[in-house]
Order: C-alpha cells, then structure tokens, then sequence
C-alpha cells in the first residue's frame, strides 16, 4: 500500500515490510544462503493456504485423480501390491497367512506409499512449477506442502478399505485407534520434511528423483510392513532398527494400533501355526514419543534447508 | 524533508549487481557432478547481468527500460519483484508489486482462463471474494472471443494469454506493476487499451516499469527511461533522448526506429 504522504509520514525503515511477500517497503539485499525471518515467512505461508488447496486440486485434476476410476486406482493399486507381498510371504515360509496378516500388510502399506508419495511428488515440485517461480514472489515452501496435502487427498480414500479389513481380521474395535490421529499428525510433518528436503535437492540434482523409488524400496523392507514390530524386535540383528529407521516408531505404532497383535498357542507372530485370537495393543507411548521427536527433527531440517535455499531457485530452474 | 522524499519513492535501487551462478550443462545431475568430480573439473561459470546499477523512481512514473538481449533488464525486473536476491547492493521497493513477466509463464495451461485467475490472484495474496470481485473486470478487459474464458489456456492464441496476463496483472490493484515483453502480442486495439489502462494507474500515483526491447511501447507509454547495455546503466533520462543515444550506439537510423519494433 502506498503510504497516506499527509501529516507526518513514517520512516520507511519502520514500515519495512517483513517478507517479500507482504505489502509496504521492500528491502532486498543480498542473502544467498541465510533464512528470512520465520515468524512472518510462516504467517505470509498461512495466508496463501487456498492457493496451495487451489493448486494441489489442480494438480489432482491432472492426474485424473478427480474422476472415479482414478480413485479407484488409488486403492487397487496398493490392494494389488499388499496381494503380491502375500504371496511372496505365503511362498517364503511355505504356509499361507491369515486374514489378520493381511489386515498388517494393508495398513502398513497404505501409509508408506503415502510417505513415499508424498515425498517423490514433493521432490518434483519445485522443477514442475517453475513457471510460476519465475513469475511470482511467494512463499515457495507452499509447494512442498502443496505436495503433501495432495497425498493427504488420496490417502483418505484408502481408509475404507482398512477400516472394511480391519473388521474381517478379527481385531478388536477400541478407542485405542483414537491414537491413529497423533500418529497420523506425526506422519503428515515427518513427510513434509522429507517432501522439502528432497524438493530442494531435486534442484541441483535433477537426477535425484530416478534414485527415489530404489531408495524408498529398500526402506520398505526395513520398515514394519512386512514383518510385524515384534518380529523385527525379536530377531537381535534387526534390533538396531529401532533407533535407524524413524518409520520403526512411525509405523509400527500405526499398524500395531490398526491391526493388533496375534497371540499364538507356541512361537512369536505371525510366525506360528495357529493364532489363539488378535489381542489390540494399546499405543506405544515410547514410539508416540521418538515419533514426535522424529517429526519434529525431520520437518525442521527439512523446511528449514529448503526456505534457506528457495531465493537460489529462480536462477537454477 | 527526507521523510516526504522517501514517502514518494518507488524503487531505489542502490549499487545493485546480479551475478548468477550457471553450470555448462543444460540440466544438472548427480551423474555428471560426479563425472567432474572424477575428472577434477569445476565448472561452474559466473554470469553478470546486472552491474553497480543504481537509480531512484518516484511513484506516478512510467520508467521504460531498454536494451539489446542480455542487457539485463529482465533480472533486473525480477530482482525488483524479489524473486531474485541482489548479490551486492540494496534494492528499495515501496509498496505492493504486481508483475507480468515473460509472457504466459505463471499460467497454468491445464486450466482455464478462469480458473488461472484465481490461482494467480490467491499466489500474489488476495481473498477468495476479492478475486471473485475482480474476475468480472479482469474478463471484461481482456475481451477474450466468446466462450474462451472456460477454455483450457492450451487453447488460447498467445495474444489471447498475453490480454489475460496484463488484466489480470493490472487489475490486482499493485503500487507498482511490473511489465517484462508482455504488450508484444496484444493487436493495436488493445495495445492503446492497455496505454490507457497504464496511464490511469499512473494517474492514482502508481508505478510502472516497462521492459522492452521495441522502442515503440516505450516512447509511446513511458516518461522516464533507462538504456542498459552489458548490465551497466549506459543513460537515464527522457525516452526520446535515451532512445536517439540507444539507436545511435546500435548505429541504426532514427527514420528506421519508428517503423521498426524490435530495434
């Protein structure tokens, strides 16, 4: 706003607009590297939030993910790929597994394809709008998070088909899964993290994104996804995961609190022949804890990193 | 009185240079940084486009930028827009800046005419009822043919896009409007619409800054100019001055400008 020139005016210095994005007196001087000032950054990031909702539609649009069977795709995509891990499991210790193992499988899948979703769409993000990098002055972490609440959008869906597994399996219905929203929350921030560092990186490295999926396949395997947390606590090489994998408190607090715990006549589940009945297992308030600690660490170097470099992106695009 | 000086001040630009820094290699990876790295290479090259530039604009100006290709202005203007950071210097911007950079760009061509406004008028800030206010006056003004607004923009002639961009871009009320190249593809009618338009902002005391390589637009819209050559500021001063020197030093005639654009 050009300032009313009546009375006596102010010092432009103590009108100085605190970001680029706001109204008032501009100040640019050379900054490469260093971060703005977060407070307003953040409050400027706030404000522009139906711009990041109006984008993210548009990107669903794109992707067909607006119309029915794009939906649906959505969720036989994962279904289809919980299926194959079934088989190869059936396959790899020569006995079929139950519905409550599939119950597992299902939760745990679903929620890391919204991770690793999030983050390679995330990873794109900065590389596909340049257009409007180019063109316009606004907070550009809202792209990463732009990212992020488009797999927010396709994962809700998927909940339908937990919540009609869940019931087939047995597992008790408690007011334990009131946990999954805290750990949902967890999931969403830690994600955002991940979604803006790599969106960052995907800047310099354009090549980046080809390495992703590998990367992120092998984190599935070392994930509780597959095997369950007490399977991996069991065997002492895998113990160390633990404190490695963030995804160890993440998701094994989600699918112990979705899918519950077998207790078996003999053997540790899922591992032995005959399950008794599925028992639910309160939230782990130790994973709750490395979960929010995860979060919170991830995020902030995460978004932290990407807004110390995003002045750097309009001459790299 | 300083303070009523600084009050009317639009731009300041203070000692500003722009260096950028720019890799040979037309998409940067992983794979070719460590090929260098093997090989002990560092290429990495240093591009100048903006050097020691420092000038004062006071808001109701016109300012005309012009220049051959790579003179610098268009990172000029988009260091006044701060998308790009100064790398020595200080660059002083009074109030809201809107811009219209090269043409098109910001535009998402998936979506329609409509649906482009809102999402470039939520990006520069505004409310979801300010833009709902506005969408009228901004379709009214770019007098697309009938229909169009509803159209995928990948439909859209370039004149079409480039008559959109700048009503959208005038009309999202900036102190300071900021123009890169985008007048080039409108037809004559709505070029002296858009004059129009330009001197009305003028007149409420706004700020324009015009970048063109044509000197036509700017003595016809501008009265202030900047000739940039190299990144240096080569002369400031009337348009019509600054544009003999600026057809002098190219050695083209001055019977030669007025007919052709692209000069």
């Amino acid at each position: 706003m050009t300032a009313p020139s009546s009375a006596a005016p102010v010092p432009p210095q103590e009108r100085r607009a605190e970001t680029e994005f706001s109204s008032g007196v501009h100040v640019y001087e050379p900054h490469r590297a260093g971060l703005p000032k977060l407070k307003p950054y953040f409050r400027e990031l706030w404000a522009r939030r139906h711009f990041a909702i109006t984008l993210a539609h548009t990107d669903m649009r794109a992707a067909h993910t607006a119309t029915f069977f794009g939906q649906m795709w959505l969720i036989i995509n994962p279904l289809l790929l919980a299926l194959v891990y079934l088989l190869l499991v059936d396959v790899i210790s020569g006995r079929p597994q139950g519905l409550w193992y599939f119950s597992h499988l299902l939760s745990g899948l679903f929620i890391f394809y919204f991770i690793s979703g999030g983050m390679i769409q995330g990873s794109n993000i900065v590389v596909q709008e340049g257009g409007l990098i180019m063109n316009q002055a606004f907070p550009r972490l809202l792209l990463p998070l732009t990212s992020v609440y488009v797999a927010v959008r396709r994962f809700l869906p998927t909940l339908s088909i937990l919540i009609v597994f869940h019931f087939l399996s047995g597992t008790p219905t408690t007011i334990d899964l009131f946990w999954l929203i805290p750990i949902f929350v967890e999931i969403v921030f830690f994600t955002a993290g991940l979604a803006s560092f790599f969106a960052a990186v995907q800047v310099y490295f354009r090549d980046m994104s080809q390495f992703l999926p590998y990367f992120t396949r092998i984190w599935l395997y070392v994930s509780p996804v597959i095997f369950t947390v007490a399977q991996i606590k069991h065997k002492a090489k895998l113990a160390q995961l633990e404190w490695l994998n963030p995804l160890m408190p993440l998701l094994g607090n989600w699918t112990q609190v979705f899918a519950g715990e077998p207790v078996c006549r003999t053997g540790v589940a899922p591992s032995c022949k005959t399950i008794d009945h599925i028992q639910t297992v309160g939230v782990s308030y130790h994973y709750l804890a490395a979960g929010f600690a995860w979060a919170v660490v991830v995020f902030a170097i995460g978004a932290l990193y990407y807004i110390s470099r995003e002045r750097d992106f309009a001459v790299r695009l | 009185m300083p303070s009523v000086f600084e009050d009317d001040l639009a731009i300041s630009c203070q000692n500003v240079s722009i260096t950028y820094r720019t890799t040979f290699e037309k998409i940067p990876t992983f794979k070719s940084a460590i090929v260098r790295l093997g090989r002990g290479e560092r290429i990495v090259r240093l591009v100048p486009a903006v050097k020691d530039l420092s000038f004062d604009l006071y808001h109701g100006n016109v300012l005309g930028i012009i220049g051959a290709n790579g003179a610098g202005k268009s990172t000029l203007l988009r260091a006044l827009a701060g998308i790009l950071p100064p790398t020595e210097g200080r660059i002083l911007v009074n109030g809201k800046v809107s811009t219209l950079l090269s043409l098109g760009v910001g535009f998402d061509r998936r979506l329609t005419g409509r649906q482009n406004i809102t999402l470039g008028g939520l990006a520069s800030g505004l409310s979801r009822p300010e833009i709902k206010e506005r969408a009228e006056k901004i379709i009214d003004f770019a007098e697309l043919p009938e229909g169009f607004i509803d159209m995928p923009m990948r439909t859209y002639s370039a004149g079409m896009g480039g008559r959109l961009a700048f009503s959208v871009a005038v009309h999202l009320e900036p102190d300071i409007l900021l123009i890169d190249e985008a007048l080039s593809a409108g037809d004559a009618k709505f070029k002296e619409k858009a004059a129009a338009k330009m001197a009305e902002l003028c007149g409420q005391a706004r700020t324009i800054v015009l970048v063109s390589h044509g000197l036509g637009a700017i003595l016809e819209m501008c009265n202030d100019a900047i000739w940039m050559d190299k990144g240096k500021l080569m002369m400031r001063g009337d348009p019509d001055d600054v544009a003999d020197a600026y057809t002098d030093f190219l050695g083209v005639s001055r019977t030669a400008r007025s007919t052709m654009e692209d000069v």
